[in-house]
């Protein structure tokens, strides 16, 4: 596969170049970026937080928000029901907040951002300077203008189109910006999808999240553009804490990107992410996740951490959320983005894709709350265990009472490749009514020799036969997503795979 | 074209010797029908030549147009020009027909350091050649093989020879479960490419 040649873009040293080659040679975006970098001291304590919130310049309330989140912290237990295994955490061993020194000063516009940020994300193909897009006048054919909020490490650096936006009325922007610049719209809706109480790690992400997104359309808006944002986590030993949070107005509609990338280390590193996502009536939101984080070497040393909390209410009416993903990096991989399906009608969709290949382990999946009468869910999920990786679907369908009329599809399907590896399925169903009706079909395939050899008597090679038949099996899944994230995903795909046959 | 030259072959995981020296010269442009009883080794045959796993060659040779193929990949041979049309052609469900030839011929044509073929000229071929052997458009766009008939899936793999336009053919029982007018399509279409 061409695929996997590492592309030398300007100011790659060589030594960089081999370095990343010799580690594994397929993970493109292993290299890191020199860049001065300010750290808090290491560990965590309510100093620490404290920290984090006058680095952000946040008003009282959000601190006190903090502080309770960490007091709660400290009170409870890691959890360990899910699916894998990892050393354990040592939670003092690490940074909770890092970012460029340049960056201490917040940049009046992308002109004042360190080249060497801006360089990261040409590297990693993303269009941060929105005058180059702009300037042209002629957009070469089939140019899709996306609005980026490029976060590295902990900080948000730039946020494009912003202008442009805020003439529609879209607040596109960081969520430290959205603390201090929007603090109404903050106050109401944080932690309202994700209670602090929620679990775990959403309670360390509350007291320790530094950045991440915040997105509100108002009424009757269609977002002009896709929004998308990008989280590069390039420091050492540090956790990554984002916090995004989406409100779509009655409505409205947005397309939400979130893509994901991290260099290759020994040592693993922490992603604790929260997202909330808020509809009102008739509001639709589409999500689309395309996650490669280093998902560490094939004996399952560095690799990062995933462990996050998605969460879309649909408190409006007729509201429809979708979330897509392609989780293709991380050594470990915990995540369930679901749907509280709460106002009448409303709608929720997961497509998901989870290739485990190596030492990866991958428990995840979504939960499907029906509250509202005439609810409607589909659940498509795609799993791919190849190498020694353990591959666990959880989902859970759950309609109340009061759920009348409501329906459920599920479609969970598990490929294996090789023998060595291994696919679980835990379905729970609860129905509480007599008038829902739940769908769920499994299926579970292995990569057929056969088929293999058919495809290779036709001048494919091992590894494009396998990407090949992969990509049939995900067919389903990579049609719902965004088309610049469906040919990047294929490509992930086929890159995540590259030997795990033979 | 095709030397075969005192070949020996064995199944790989048993002492099982199949092939006891087999000869065998083909010219171009030459019809050769292989028969047999059942289990005498034809498939075998077959599938050494095209290079499937599970078999191990003791002794003799083969050579295609005088380079040896048997210590080459599978994708090696087909790049080379050899092409088997399966007995049994398996299913790929999720790729579409179209997508899979385009990706086969770009694949050969790599392998060659030729110039891939583009989608426009892609299309227009494939839709004469399909044409031909009356697979319709909606066969094109199905998955692979998946809830064709017999006789749909012996066409298909005709199809897929005149797309790659290989040197040697072997067609292992392309003729089993065709009704008459299917063997006709059929033979029309091998005949095509042998004089094409």
């Amino acid at each position: 596969m061409a695929m996997d040649d590492v592309q030398v873009k300007d100011g790659v040293d060589a030594e960089t170049v081999e370095a990343v080659k010799a580690l594994s040679g397929t993970y493109k975006y292993g290299w890191n970026t020199e860049i001065e970098m300010e750290y808090a001291p290491k560990g965590l304590s309510e100093d620490i937080v404290r920290l984090i919130s006058s680095k952000n310049d946040e008003p009282e309330w959000m601190l006190d928000w903090r502080l309770a989140a960490y007091r709660r912290w400290l009170e409870l237990k890691e959890p360990d029901w899910a699916m894998v295994d990892y050393p354990t955490i040592d939670f003092q061993d690490q940074y909770y907040y890092a970012r460029p020194k340049s960056m201490e000063e917040k940049p009046k516009s992308l002109d004042d951002v360190d080249p060497k940020l801006l360089e990261t994300y040409k590297k990693l193909g993303i269009p941060l300077k929105e005058q180059a897009l702009l300037a042209g006048v002629e957009a070469p054919e089939g140019e899709r203008r996306v609005a980026v909020d490029a976060v590295f490490d902990s900080v948000s650096v730039g946020t494009t189109f912003q202008a442009e936006l805020r003439k529609a009325g879209v607040i596109f922007c960081s969520i430290s910006e959205a603390i201090r610049e929007h603090p109404e719209l903050v106050r109401q809706y944080l932690g309202s999808v994700v209670p602090v109480s929620d679990n775990y790690y959403a309670t360390l992400n509350s007291a320790v999240f530094s950045d991440g997104s915040f997105v509100y359309i108002p009424p009757g808006v269609r977002c002009p553009m896709e929004l998308s944002t990008y989280f590069r986590i390039n420091a050492e030993n540090t956790g990554q804490f984002e916090r995004t949070l989406i409100i779509a107005d009655k409505e409205s509609y947005v397309s939400y990107l979130e893509g994901c990338t991290a260099p290759q280390r020994d040592v693993a590193q922490l992603h604790a992410a929260v997202v909330e996502l808020v509809l009102l009536d008739d509001a639709e939101i589409k999500y689309s996740t395309v996650q490669n984080w280093f998902p560490g070497d094939e004996n399952g040393k560095g690799g990062i951490y995933n462990f996050v909390t998605k969460r879309a209410d649909c408190r409006g009416h007729r509201s429809k959320v979708m979330w897509t993903q392609v989780e293709t990096g991380s050594a470990v991989t915990w995540k369930y983005p679901s749907c509280v399906l709460r106002g009448d009608d409303s709608q929720g969709e997961f497509y998901s894709i989870a290739i485990a290949n190596n030492m990866q382990q991958a428990d995840t999946g979504t939960k499907m709350v029906h509250l509202g009468k005439n609810t409607k869910s589909r659940i498509v999920s795609k799993g791919i265990s190849a190498g020694r990786a353990q591959n666990t679907y959880r989902g859970l369908v759950s309609m109340h009472p009061k759920a009348k009329n409501s329906r459920n599809y599920t479609q969970c399907d598990s490929l294996l490749i090789g023998d060595k590896c291994g696919a679980h399925t835990v379905p729970y169903i609860e129905v509480k009514n007599n008038s829902s009706r739940v769908e769920h079909e499994a299926t579970t395939s292995k990569v057929d020799d056969d088929q293999l050899f058919y495809c290779r008597s036709r001048g494919m090679d091992e590894e494009e036969a396998v990407a090949l038949v992969v990509n049939g099996f995900c067919k389903e899944v990579l049609q719902a997503l965004p088309m610049e994230f469906a040919m990047e995903a294929q490509a992930l795909v086929a890159i995540s795979l590259e030997g795990s046959v033979g | 074209m095709l030397n075969i030259k005192n070949l020996h072959v064995k199944l790989e995981e048993e002492d099982k010797q199949i092939l006891k020296g087999v000869n065998l010269s083909l010219e171009p442009g030459k019809v050769h029908a292989i028969m047999g009883p059942n289990g005498s080794g034809k498939s075998t045959l077959s599938y050494v030549l095209s290079g499937k796993d599970g078999y191990e060659v003791t002794d003799g040779s083969a050579q295609l147009e005088g380079v040896d193929i048997l210590d080459m990949e599978a994708e090696e041979r087909a790049a080379a020009g050899l092409f088997l049309a399966f007995q049994y052609p398996v299913e790929i469900p999720g790729v579409g027909n179209m997508t899979f030839l385009r990706t086969a011929v770009n694949a050969q044509r790599k392998l060659r350091g030729e110039e891939e073929m583009s989608a426009g000229e892609f299309l227009k071929v494939v839709r004469a050649k399909a044409k031909d052997l009356k697979i319709d458009a909606d066969m094109l766009k199905r998955p692979v093989n998946v809830g064709f008939s017999g006789g749909e899936k012996k066409r298909n793999e005709i199809l897929q020879m005149a797309m790659l336009e290989p040197k040697m053919c072997i067609l292992d029982e392309t003729d089993s479960g065709l009704d008459v007018d299917a063997m006709k399509l059929v033979a029309q279409g091998v005949n095509a490419l042998r004089d094409g």
